[in-house]
Parts: C-alpha cells; structure tokens; sequence
C-alpha cells in the first residue's frame, strides 16, 4: 500500500492575505539504517527522502529528509493565504515507495 | 507572632500542595498534551491509525481480494456507527463471542481469506481504531443475552475475582478496593465507574496505541502473572464482564480513539 500521509490547514480556512500553516504528517518507520534487530543484524535504511508540497501545480516546498528524522514525521510550511487551491503533497522513500495526499485550501 | 507565622506556613505549604496535585492529575496532563499535540501538528497521533485503519478496512486484500466493507460487527454489513457500543456480542457466523478485535481478524480470516497467523498486530490495531472512531462519545450498551454471553459474562466475572500468580493478585483489588482513589500515582476505576471506556487509545506516554486488549495484557504484565495470546478467550470474557458492568453505571466512550497516559 502507499505511504499514508496528512495534510491539515491551521487555520482551517484563512482569510485573505493571512498566513496559513500546511501541517503534513507521514506515516513512515524511518529506519536510519543503523539500528540492529533483536539478532544483531543491521536493519537497512529505509527513510522518506523527498517531500514534495504544490498547489494547483506550482511547487511551494521541497523537503529532503535524512536519516535523522523520526519516525512519522510532521512538516509545517507558513504560506500567504492569496488564494483557494488544491494542495499536494508527494513523498517517496528509499524503497521507492510513494504516497500523494491533495487537500482544498479554502479561503473564508 | 510566632503562631502567625507558623499558620501562614501552613497555608503556603497546603497552597504547594495543591498546585502540586493539579499538575499531577493524569487526566489534566492528557488534556494539555492533547492540546499541544494540536497547536503543533494540528494531528492527533491517533488520526494516523484512523486514517490507515479505513485505507486497510475499504481496500480489497487478501487471497479473496476482498474489502471488510461485508464485515458485520452485529448492527449489519458495514454497519460501523456505534458497533462499538456493542461488543463484545455472540456471532451465529462463527459461533463464538467476539470482541471488535476478534471480530475483525475473524472477517479477515473468513472474507479476506488471510491465515491467522499471518495477520499483523499493527493492521487490526489500525483497524480497531478505525471502527471504535464511528462510537466517539455513545453510550456503552454491552447486555449479556444469549447463553454464550452470558457465560463469557460468568468467565469474565470468575477471571476478575480469581486471585493467581506469585503476587496472589486478582483484579478487584486494584479496581475495587482503590476505586476511586490511586494505586501509586495512577487513578483507578472500577469497572462500574467506567473502567475501559477510553480504548482503544493513544497512551502519550508510550507513544503507541493500546486496544483494550493491550490493556488488559499490560495489567496481567503488572501483576506478575504472564498475558494470554491476543484474540484468546480470557480478554473477550473481561472485556464482556467490564463493559457489561460500566453499562450499568451508565457510561459512555470517550471521543475515539483516546487520548491517554
């Protein structure tokens, strides 16, 4: 199955001009890579390593993630609310693993 | 003076004592990580398992390619609004008392056509957390009927009062003896004051979601004695005797899934 991710506004519908947080949440393990299993072998890495955020097309953030990054991360973005749109969020980790999530910007 | 002084030490010591036992009121500081949890993320960790619940529960899988959209949880195939409320109930289909975790690895094994042992953990916990969030905040409504509830209910209460392992514990001493009151720093209810009504849930202390039999294994953890295999019969015939005892003190679920220490 895809990668099951997040996405929430904060506000839930901004008004126009005021900034807005896109809040996304991943649902991944993100193995480092250098943790060991119960028998002592290495568990291979396995961590998001490109998040891709647009709206209605035209890219507002990248986020390339390393090993160092939690298991089910968030990431926030401030942005100007000027608009309503639909944003996007793709993501991809090592095992070449996807997930997309759009949500509606909707302004008040 | 002296005396002034001394009265005006007391009270300072009674005022600490008291912001003391505020900040150290459980169910305080699981409002408060709830609502930090949400300024910051504006996610709760339980909406994860929700969310991936009702991706596991609507997608075909399995040998049969099937979805559980088929699964009758006792109100009808795919009927999820309160089936919570409930459970656990007997089942002509499979001739047993299930609770929801049960009852959705037996549609698992029987619609989706999964082998029991290769059914994992995290899925149904998922799941359960997907279905309890169609219950959020009913009233619990678990009456034992048929003869085979009403055994597991008998099974249930035996389980609770029998006292067993190296400590000679039982459940009732914690959850009737102290309910009410604390068991070191930990509020405890009897199942009569609604014991169980917040799993499945996210326990921020842990940072995992627990079901309800997680729970229970983590209390025969506690006391010593070694947890049954998940899906057996003593975790359905004490979830029965629990929710069939906290219908009649007349309480309701929390918002599902919890939020917890």
């Amino acid at each position: 199955m895809s990668i099951n991710i997040l996405v929430r506004f904060t506000p839930a519908r901004p008004k126009a001009g005021e900034e807005v947080r896109i809040q996304v949440v991943v649902q991944h393990p993100m193995e480092p890579g250098t943790r060991r299993d119960a028998s002592g072998n290495l568990i291979p890495a396995n961590y998001i390593n490109d998040v891709v955020v647009t709206m209605d097309g035209q890219p507002i953030a990248q986020v390339k993630p390393g090993p160092g990054t939690s298991a089910n991360p968030l990431f926030a973005f401030k942005m100007k609310a000027t608009k309503s749109g639909q944003v996007k969020v793709t993501c991809k980790d090592l095992n070449g693993q996807t997930g997309e999530r759009t949500a509606d910007l909707t302004l008040a | 003076m002296s005396r002034l002084w001394r009265l005006a030490a007391t009270a300072l010591a009674f005022l600490a004592l008291l912001a003391f036992a505020q900040e150290d009121d459980p169910y305080k500081e699981a409002e408060k990580q709830k609502r930090q949890l949400l300024e910051q993320s504006g996610v709760l960790p339980s909406d994860l398992f929700v969310e991936q619940g009702e991706r596991l529960f609507k997608t075909k899988r399995g040998p049969k390619q099937a979805s559980l959209e088929a699964c009758d949880f006792g109100l009808g195939p795919g009927k999820l609004e309160g089936a919570l409320t409930q459970l656990p109930r007997y089942f002509a289909d499979t001739q047993r008392v299930e609770d929801l975790e049960t009852r959705i690895v037996s549609c698992m094994v029987r619609l989706q056509g999964f082998r029991l042992e290769e059914i994992e953990r995290d899925e149904v916990k998922a799941l359960v957390a997907y279905v309890a969030s169609k219950s959020s905040e009913m009233p619990i409504n678990v009456v034992p009927r048929t003869s085979q509830e009403i055994t597991m209910y008998n099974i249930g209460r035996e389980l609770w009062y029998h006292r067993a392992g190296d400590r000679d514990m039982n459940c009732a001493i914690c959850h009737e003896s102290y309910a009410g009151r604390k068991v070191r720093l930990s509020p405890v209810r009897s199942p009569r004051q609604g014991l169980s009504n917040e799993w499945p849930a996210y326990r921020f202390e842990a940072d995992k979601l627990y079901t309800l039999q997680d729970r229970i294994a983590f209390c025969y953890e506690s006391i010593g004695i070694a947890a049954p295999e998940f899906y057996s019969e003593p975790y359905i015939a004490l979830s029965i005797y629990m929710l069939a005892e906290a219908t009649r003190g007349k309480n309701r679920f929390t918002e599902m899934p919890g939020f917890t220490r």
